[in-house]
């Protein structure tokens, strides 16, 4: 509890504390402009909040180096662990929820994507590795690394927890949101004991891709 | 002795006079002396047989020249298309007349001329020449071929037989004289074709210079020599005649002679020299010797016949003969006798028999023609049974003067009689080039038939600044043109007259340009022209005021891929007034009198702009009030739709006049929305005496209330877009010809400001009606009025709301205007109820940041132009910005606890 309180106490947290809160409720608080496209603004809106500003924050607020936020030398072997640990598990957690029917409902790809080889490489590449980064930019090493990082090995599940709340705020609940959830624990762990969020990323990636993949055959 | 016969003698001519004077008893001894002249012997015979003089002389003039009256055979060449496209099959078709054969048994010699065909190519005879004989060659080829292709022919050997002997006059003429003729068109001469009397021997007599052959004949003249018989008992009268002596006199001109050989002979009469062959009465000299050829059984004069078929290098057509080398000139097939496969033979297809129709592929330039070969309806004057040969041309252009062949005569004896023939040398190879038809020209085809129709059909002219004059509209209709619509050529002109003979027309046409009244006059497709008829009195002279008279005159022309062309030309004339007066439309007021419901007239309506002036707008269940002013004009009649506008005192109004038409009449508005009333007045000019006609329209439509902004700098119609003015003119309104397109009901609004708005009404007269009622609305609130149809109020609403503005009217016809209405026009109150109708708007609340002052609108040019995906980008890392100035603010207020720590 004590561990706790001290996320709001001193400088350092008080500023990581009101940047993510503030961030957070920004992003979601957003009102659309009806004329641009909605995916576009959250890119745009992601990109800028959830990646420019925590490495500015970094740099220009803490003065500190980045990989303050997990931009470090990566310990391979935790990361391989947890990784494959992640994989497995996520493998077969994909195989229970595969079989509820309302996930495999909600759980689409573009069409375009699902259509097109290359459109499907493109989009794995550039797309779902980019929100991959941005998350774990934000959520690993601002939220995870930065900010809770006195709660020791609770600080993966509490920004599992921040992030699975902010999906629910935001956008209400949905199937869909599973795998990025599930992906946010791993994904954390691994970052918590690689000590970089590069191996997250990756680990994260893995997994989603392989999500598609999986999904994509099965349909 | 010899007394008793001087006895018997005188007994026996006693005795005869006795018996005549017992067979003539009534007879005077005055009247035996005079003989019965020949025209008092026709005068009694024109009077026993009721004969006119006038009606003799006429037949008896007509016969004297009847003979130069000849109906030659004739030929007419019809093309089929009219409208030849390069490339493509042409038909052409002749149809021949005044033959006395079966068209089967004419020979038709087809031509055609290649415009760039010359030596090199075309010399198909080989003569070093491209003339006539090849045009011949070719089509002969084109019949006989009918398409079959040779290239793989052998010509050495000709199995088929198909030979084909031809005949002076058609093939059904059969062991017949041949005697061939051309007509002159102009003296009506029949030419005989003849080689030996033509040219060289010319018939002439010997008559000193300056006078002309003539046959003379006198009468014989009759003298008494009263004698008396003796031995009688009276006296016996003997008359002696004598023959007249033309060279004394008393002689008249009976006719021509005629020359056999070296000998001159008349008919009637004696051969003679004389000055005036017309009216000489004396034979000034004896006419002795001739000189002329006779033709005789033993010097017979040489017949000129000759076909004009398509002839080959070797041998002759129509000669019955069509060996191997003949097929091979017209590369038909030696082993079929009918290469063309139309059942007659090769020789028969060469010499055109009975080929009515010539078909090839048309290229630009060509001419074609056709000779035909028949036996003509005249009779020679040959002791035989023959009738002429004779050809037909095209053009008829095929006679000694028009090829410059030599004429002469020859004289036969015929019947005992010398008979003249007058003779030519004419080669009729020469007549085809003459006869060359182009099958695009005008010749063979008809102008074409234009109609122009004009509407409407009383137009009024406003010489007023209005401009508000009627639309004279003419459209065209050609009943036979070959080409669409839009390829022909119209030019319209406008004349303008005071009277519809146009003996003195104006041609107004440039200046109708000059003033913007009509469009163009002259391109491809146009078909009609519109008027405006707002010409100025500078214009008008003499008409303004009165009646005019325009003339819309069009020509058309389409034109032919071969060059060649069809016209056509017609006009309309179409009556119009002009004056500065026009119809008034009033509304009106219910009046009793004597316990009568009536109307009378009340403002006038429908004037505050040109668009209302021109097409006054109402509602149903009006009643409109009509006047013109009546100064100088008199006996008004009214007409709405062509059906007579009534108004009398008695019954509807007591601006009206009863026993006839005044200048004041009234419509009421029954009919349905979207129909048109069109009134019309005729009156007399007082002044003139000519009719005045005026007209005006009144359009039924719902009513309806649009609602603006009287002060645009707080709310302003929406600018939609621009859009291009089809003439790019610029204009005030329109610079660089892009005209601003505005909402009539989306508006936009500053926030934090008041809103002026007004209703405008559709008809505008609505506006100022009694039983009008209307109620404003803000976003369903009512809201009560400022001023007559206005309101105020303020809008504070955030950018990019809405306020949703309406108002709603009805509108109540006096029940004493109802009752007019069934009184008068019976048209029942249950169908004059009221009318609701009303307007609405939206305003849009917009920025007044970025729109106020000029670099406010600056800054909305920039916002306006950036796209929004980077507006939104810089938006968002300026939060970021900010929030990392915040953090960093906030951090700043938080105490430093490792600082702290450090320090302690």
């Amino acid at each position: 509890m004590t561990k706790l309180f001290s996320l709001f106490r001193g400088q350092r947290n008080v500023m990581t504390a009101t940047l993510v809160i503030a961030t957070l409720v920004i992003f979601g608080g957003m009102e659309e402009i009806p004329t641009m496209g909605t995916a576009l603004q959250s890119v745009i809106a992601g990109l800028v909040l959830f990646l420019v500003l925590p490495i500015m924050y970094c740099r220009i607020v803490l003065k500190e180096p980045l990989s303050s936020i997990g931009f470090g030398d990566v310990r391979w072997l935790p990361a391989l662990f947890w990784g494959v640990v992640s994989l497995g598990i996520g493998g077969v957690g994909l195989l229970f929820v595969a079989s509820n029917p309302v996930f495999k409902e909600a759980y689409r790809l573009p069409s375009m994507v699902e259509q097109g080889f290359l459109w499907f490489v493109a989009y794995e590449v550039i797309v779902v590795g980019g929100i991959a980064l941005l998350y774990e930019v934000f959520f690993r090493g601002l939220v995870m690394k930065l900010w809770l990082a006195p709660l020791g090995v609770w600080s993966v599940l509490v920004q599992a927890l921040i992030f699975t709340g902010f999906l629910v705020l935001t956008g209400g609940w949905s199937w869909q949101y599973v795998s990025l959830i599930q992906a946010s624990l791993f994904s954390g762990l691994v970052a918590y004991f690689s000590g970089s969020i590069l191996a997250s990323w990756v680990s994260s990636w893995t997994l989603f891709f392989l999500i598609d993949i999986v999904f994509l055959a099965l349909r | 002795m010899r007394t008793q016969r001087y006895i018997s003698n005188r007994s026996r001519i006693a005795a005869i006079a006795m018996i005549l004077s017992l067979l003539t008893p009534g007879i005077s001894p005055a009247l035996a002396a005079s003989i019965p002249s020949a025209s008092s012997v026709a005068s009694q015979m024109e009077k026993r047989y009721n004969m006119n003089l006038g009606s003799i002389q006429n037949m008896a003039q007509e016969f004297n020249v009847s003979s130069s009256k000849k109906t030659a055979p004739e030929v007419s060449l019809f093309f089929s298309p009219s409208d030849p496209k390069i490339g493509a099959k042409l038909t052409a078709r002749a149809l021949p007349m005044y033959f006395s054969n079966a068209q089967e048994s004419l020979y038709y010699t087809w031509y055609i001329k290649r415009k760039d065909c010359g030596v090199s190519d075309c010399d198909y005879n080989g003569d070093g020449r491209y003339n006539s004989k090849d045009w011949r060659i070719e089509a002969a080829r084109i019949i006989a071929q009918n398409g079959y292709e040779n290239d793989r022919t052998s010509y050495a050997s000709d199995s088929d037989g198909d030979g084909y002997q031809a005949r002076f006059g058609g093939d059904n003429k059969i062991d017949k004289e041949d005697y061939c003729y051309v007509y002159d068109p102009g003296s009506g001469t029949l030419y005989e074709l003849a080689s030996g009397g033509a040219g060289s021997t010319e018939t002439s007599f010997s008559c000193p210079a300056g006078t002309s052959p003539v046959c003379m004949q006198g009468e014989n003249s009759i003298s008494s020599s009263p004698s008396l018989i003796s031995g009688g008992d009276g006296s016996i009268t003997a008359f002696t005649e004598t023959a007249a002596n033309c060279s004394a006199g008393g002689c008249s001109v009976i006719g021509t002679p005629t020359c056999s050989g070296s000998s001159v002979s008349c008919s009637a009469g004696t051969p003679c020299c004389v000055a005036d062959a017309s009216g000489a009465t004396t034979c000034t000299t004896a006419l002795l010797a001739c000189s002329s050829t006779l033709a005789t059984s033993s010097s017979p004069i040489g017949n000129g016949c000759q076909h004009v078929f398509a002839q080959p290098t070797s041998g002759s057509t129509g000669d019955g003969a069509f060996g191997r080398t003949e097929e091979q000139f017209w590369e038909t097939d030696p082993n079929d006798p009918s290469t063309a496969n139309n059942s007659k033979k090769d020789e028969a297809n060469v010499a055109g028999l009975g080929v009515s129709e010539f078909t090839w592929n048309y290229l630009s330039g060509d001419q074609v023609g056709v000779a035909i070969e028949g036996t003509a309806m005249m009779p020679t004057k040959h002791d035989n049974a023959s009738y002429m040969t004779m050809w037909a041309f095209p053009k008829n252009r095929c006679y000694p003067a028009a090829v410059g062949a030599s004429t002469g005569s020859y004289v036969q004896r015929v019947k005992g009689y010398n008979v003249t023939f007058p003779t030519t040398n004419l080669d009729l190879n020469d007549c085809v080039e003459k006869n060359l038809v182009d099958p695009t020209e005008g010749g063979q085809a008809t102008n074409l038939a234009v109609q122009v129709a004009a509407s409407p059909e009383n137009p009024v002219n406003d010489e007023t600044a209005d401009k508000n004059g009627d639309t004279v509209t003419a459209n065209t209709i050609i009943d036979n043109a070959s080409q669409s619509q839009s390829n022909i050529l119209y030019e319209w002109s406008v004349d303008m007259d005071t009277s519809p003979r146009f003996s003195s027309p104006t041609d107004i046409t440039s200046d109708l340009i000059a003033r913007g009244l009509i469009g163009n006059t002259k391109g491809a497709g146009l078909d009609s022209l519109s008027i405006k008829l707002d010409l100025p009195a500078t214009v008008l002279g003499a008409i303004s005021g009165g009646i005019g008279y325009l003339r819309i005159k069009v020509k058309v022309e389409e034109s032919f891929e071969g060059g060649g062309s069809r016209r056509g030309r017609s006009d309309i004339i179409v009556k119009f007034s002009s004056t500065g007066k026009r119809i008034s439309a009033y509304s009106v007021n219910p009046v009793v009198v004597s316990s009568k419901t009536k109307v009378a007239l009340n403002q006038v309506i429908c004037n505050s702009s040109a668009l209302e002036r021109t097409a006054c707008r109402v509602i149903k269940n009006e009643i409109i009030g009509l006047r013109i002013d009546p100064s100088g004009l008199d006996n008004f009649v009214w007409t709405v739709n062509g059906k007579p506008l009534v108004c009398t005192n008695e019954k509807m109004s007591p601006d009206c006049t009863d026993g006839s038409q005044n200048h004041v009449a009234f419509i009421p508005v029954s009919g349905n929305v979207g129909d048109v009333y069109q009134v019309a007045v005729t009156a007399n000019d007082i002044a003139t005496g000519k009719t005045v006609t005026l007209s005006r329209a009144f359009h039924i439509v719902d009513p309806f209330i649009k609602i603006v902004s009287t002060d645009t700098n707080t709310v302003w119609s929406k600018l939609l877009g621009f859009y291009k003015d089809v003439l790019g003119t610029a204009t005030t309104n329109c610079p660089d010809g892009l005209c601003p397109d505005y909402s009539d009901s989306a508006m936009q609004a500053f926030s934090e400001s008041t809103a002026k708005l007004k209703a405008e009404y559709v008809p505008s007269f609505i506006g100022s009606h009694p039983g009008l009622v209307k109620e404003w609305q803000v976003d369903g609130e009512v809201v009560a009025e400022t001023a007559t149809d206005e309101i105020l109020f303020p809008m504070d609403k955030l950018t990019g709301q809405v306020y949703a503005v309406s108002v709603n009217a009805v509108l109540t016809q006096s029940d004493q205007l109802r009752r007019a209405l069934y009184e008068i026009w019976q048209i029942s109150p249950l169908e004059s109820t009221e009318v609701r109708f009303g307007g609405s708007i939206q305003i849009d609340m917009q920025e007044a940041i970025l729109a106020q002052g000029e670099k406010g609108e600056y800054y909305a040019l920039i916002s306006k132009y950036v796209p929004e995906t980077v507006l939104f980008s810089l938006r968002m890392l300026m939060t970021g910005a900010l929030l990392l100035f915040a953090v960093g603010f906030l951090g700043a207020l938080v105490p430093n606890r490792t600082a702290r720590q450090e320090q302690s």
